[in-house]
């Protein structure tokens, strides 16, 4: 089964159209990269998957698991399996990341028909994805992203993914305002959570995050549509060759 | 007839069937002085600046009538309070309908003892004590307080003794049970000896078929180096029109705290006002108030600082849903000579609809040069940033609401010093919500802790 079909997707905000004809195929335990110059609509896309009020879906389809999604509350998409990395996690005062996390998983285990875990093997499952991302039990008692570093927010990140075990991962510039030893770590732990079931949506403005995390598939995004897809050979040639050969392909082209 | 002229003519009668006798001559002085101040003033209308946002047009409405007779009912309704409270380990004073029916004093005799007015109205109104709290809070400010001297019948005097520290809460509860529209009023005193420590319960229980007009009075004397927790809870009472009056006064080297929980409530009316007589004393307001329906909230603070060097730190938080009002008035004054002053107050609330509305108002009225004051309010929606970011973790959006208000409200919710009380509040709270266990187990230690 395809985990995810964009087809044709024109999305609008505020009257500007932003993805103007966007497609995409994605199966499972596929890592596909998208990557693009800034103001693309790149995190458009990330948002409009994750169901972000707001976006206004003039036309085009988006299956996810042979459904329609754009018709699926955002809670709902996260309990069918997608799951959004943010590339500006948001603080949540008062809501420590235990309580989000348990409150998250148990909701997500409802879904599935599954008992909600108990405090022991909560706290097992907590200690061991917490590991993954190498942070310690202190940071899970603190309030969800508050006062956290960047690289911090971004292993939070995905340490939530780890927890609530996504079909389709989706991460927005995860690299963004990570230093290379952070980058490192997010992407081990990335690596980690690949299998032949998980897929991954990697967004990106830079090449440096697919040195570490081997895509399957490279796709060029440019006004609002891809307009170049490959294989990760083509992530290298764009970062020699710079976004500005994309653009006047792009122009050739038009 | 209005409510106004209502009252006039219960004066008249109750002039008439010995209010001497009953009183005697002192206090029946007071009374009538007090309610000549009334007449002058008359019912707070919307033009009066205290009473701007809080309409009392029922009285008018409500055929309300003061209780003449004691309440007799042989075995009144259990008091639900008592729920939160750790089997035993309380000292308990009852008042139904504005008079003391039941007291038990569980603290050693030595270290707290209890008058009842009613036993001897002629010997045991303190006037002293009484005529320190008149000087300070019996003003045009609140005619309340004027109505609450003038028609008082009964109440207490509690006095924990000098280096006592009692363990026990007192707990007093207010209760009503009436099947017609009643007016009660108390007058209350509890005095905290130099160098004692004391926990003080108030609450609120109806049990009538009919409105209830309720205006309690407790004035609280805290003497030199002792310590106090007051925790106002006014939970589950609908059919009450409550005006309910703190007020405290601290002496030299005194620590007072105060948690003012509103939840449930329909119409209530917080006067909250400390003064600090004496040098280097602490004061913490903290309330909580949750408003839903037409219901209203009305808190009303004022801290005077009197003397030099005391710190009064004020945080009161609100979620209002429906078209229910709250009104935040927070009155700071600083005397002349009260230099090295610390007041800070803060009011958050967050609206969850747009018919709910909030009147928060600071109001600083500074005397002193050497002064650190500061004061902020804020009203808003919840952060769609926030609710997204919940709702994109798989949880549905009303789960996501309530974590966020919990949210709000916790920090305030752990200013409650005594456990059992603490967490039955959170219950309260996270019942409102619907959040169940998740709000207990907020970190990995208290996770490990139900393992």
């Amino acid at each position: 089964m395809t985990i995810l079909r964009i087809n044709n997707l024109h999305v609008n905000i505020n009257g500007n159209e932003i993805l103007k004809g966007f497609n995409l195929e994605i199966n499972p335990g596929e890592v596909h990269a998208i990557m693009g110059p800034n103001g693309t609509g790149k995190s458009t896309l990330a948002y409009v998957l994750a169901g972000k009020p707001d976006y206004e879906i003039t036309k085009g389809e988006i299956g996810f698991l042979n459904k329609n999604l754009i018709e699926i509350e955002p809670e709902e998409r996260a309990r069918l399996g997608l799951f959004l990395a943010f590339q500006y996690p948001v603080e949540i005062p008062g809501v420590t990341n235990a309580n989000l996390m348990k409150t998250a998983v148990n909701e997500v285990r409802k879904h599935r028909g599954l008992e909600p875990l108990d405090a022991f093997d909560f706290l097992q499952m907590l200690k061991e994805k917490a590991n993954l991302v190498g942070l310690d039990s202190t940071f899970l008692n603190r309030n969800v992203n508050e006062g956290f570093s960047g690289g911090e927010k971004k292993r939070n990140e995905i340490f939530q993914l780890a927890m609530l075990d996504p079909t389709l991962a989706i991460l927005d510039e995860t690299d963004s305002g990570l230093d290379i030893d952070a980058l490192k770590v997010v992407a081990n732990g990335v690596n980690m959570l690949r299998n032949s079931e998980r897929s991954f949506l990697i967004i990106t403005h830079y090449q440096r995050l697919l040195n570490y995390i081997i895509p399957d598939f490279v796709h060029v995004m440019f006004d609002g549509k891809i307009v170049k897809s490959g294989g990760k050979e083509l992530a290298i040639e764009l970062e020699n060759k710079g976004y500005d050969w994309l653009r006047n392909n792009n122009n050739g082209v038009k | 007839m209005n409510f106004k002229e209502k009252l006039i003519n219960e004066f008249a009668n109750l002039k008439q069937n010995g209010l001497r006798s009953s009183f005697g001559e002192k206090l029946s002085f007071v009374k009538e002085h007090t309610f000549q101040k009334f007449q002058k003033i008359g019912l707070p209308t919307l033009k009066h600046e205290e009473w701007k946002y809080t309409n009392l047009n029922f009285l008018n409405q409500i055929d309300f009538n003061l209780q003449h007779k004691r309440y007799e009912k042989q075995n009144p309704h259990q008091v639900n309070l008592l729920k939160y409270l750790n089997g035993g380990h309380y000292n308990l004073i009852r008042l139904m309908n504005g008079s003391l029916i039941s007291q038990r004093i569980v603290s050693p005799s030595n270290g707290v003892g209890l008058i009842h007015f009613c036993e001897n109205p002629l010997e045991n109104f303190d006037f002293d004590l009484y005529s320190l709290f008149e000087k300070n809070f019996i003003n045009d400010a609140n005619p309340f307080g004027y109505l609450n001297t003038t028609f008082f019948s009964d109440g207490f005097k509690l006095v924990v003794g000098n280096n006592t520290e009692i363990e026990e809460p007192i707990v007093v509860v207010f209760s009503y049970d009436s099947e017609t529209p009643l007016f009660t009023n108390s007058l209350n005193f509890i005095e905290i000896g130099e160098n004692s420590r004391a926990s003080i319960i108030v609450g609120f229980e109806n049990f009538s078929t009919s409105e209830i007009l309720a205006n309690e009075t407790i004035n609280i004397l805290q003497k030199k180096h002792s310590q106090l927790e007051i925790n106002v809870i006014q939970n589950d009472i609908p059919k009450i029109y409550l005006i309910n009056n703190i007020n405290l006064i601290q002496h030299e080297a005194t620590y007072s705290k105060s948690n003012t929980i509103s939840l449930n409530t329909s119409f209530v009316r917080n006067n909250l006002n400390v003064s600090f007589d004496g040098e280097y004393s602490e004061t913490r307001l903290n309330g909580i108030y949750f408003v839903d329906n037409d219901e209203l909230v009305d808190d009303h603070t004022i801290i005077q600082h009197n003397k030099p060097n005391c710190l009064s730190k004020e945080n009161f938080r609100g979620i209002l849903d429906g078209c229910a009002r709250a009104v935040f008035n927070g009155k700071i004054y600083v005397a002349r000579n009260a230099q090295k002053t610390n007041a800070y107050q803060s009011n958050k609330n967050i609206l969850l609809s747009t018919e709910a509305k909030i009147n928060t108002k600071p109001q600083l009225e500074i005397y002193a040069d050497d002064v650190k004051c500061s004061h902020g309010a804020t009203a808003g929606y919840l952060d769609r940033e926030m609710l997204f970011y919940i709702a994109s973790r798989g949880i549905g959006k009303e789960k996501a609401k309530s974590l966020l208000l919990n949210s709000f409200v916790a920090e305030n919710i752990e200013q409650i010093g005594l456990p059992e009380l603490r967490d039955s509040i959170k219950e309260e709270i996270a019942k409102q919500l619907h959040l169940e266990d998740i709000f207990f187990c907020s970190t990995i230690d208290e996770m490990t802790k139900t393992v």
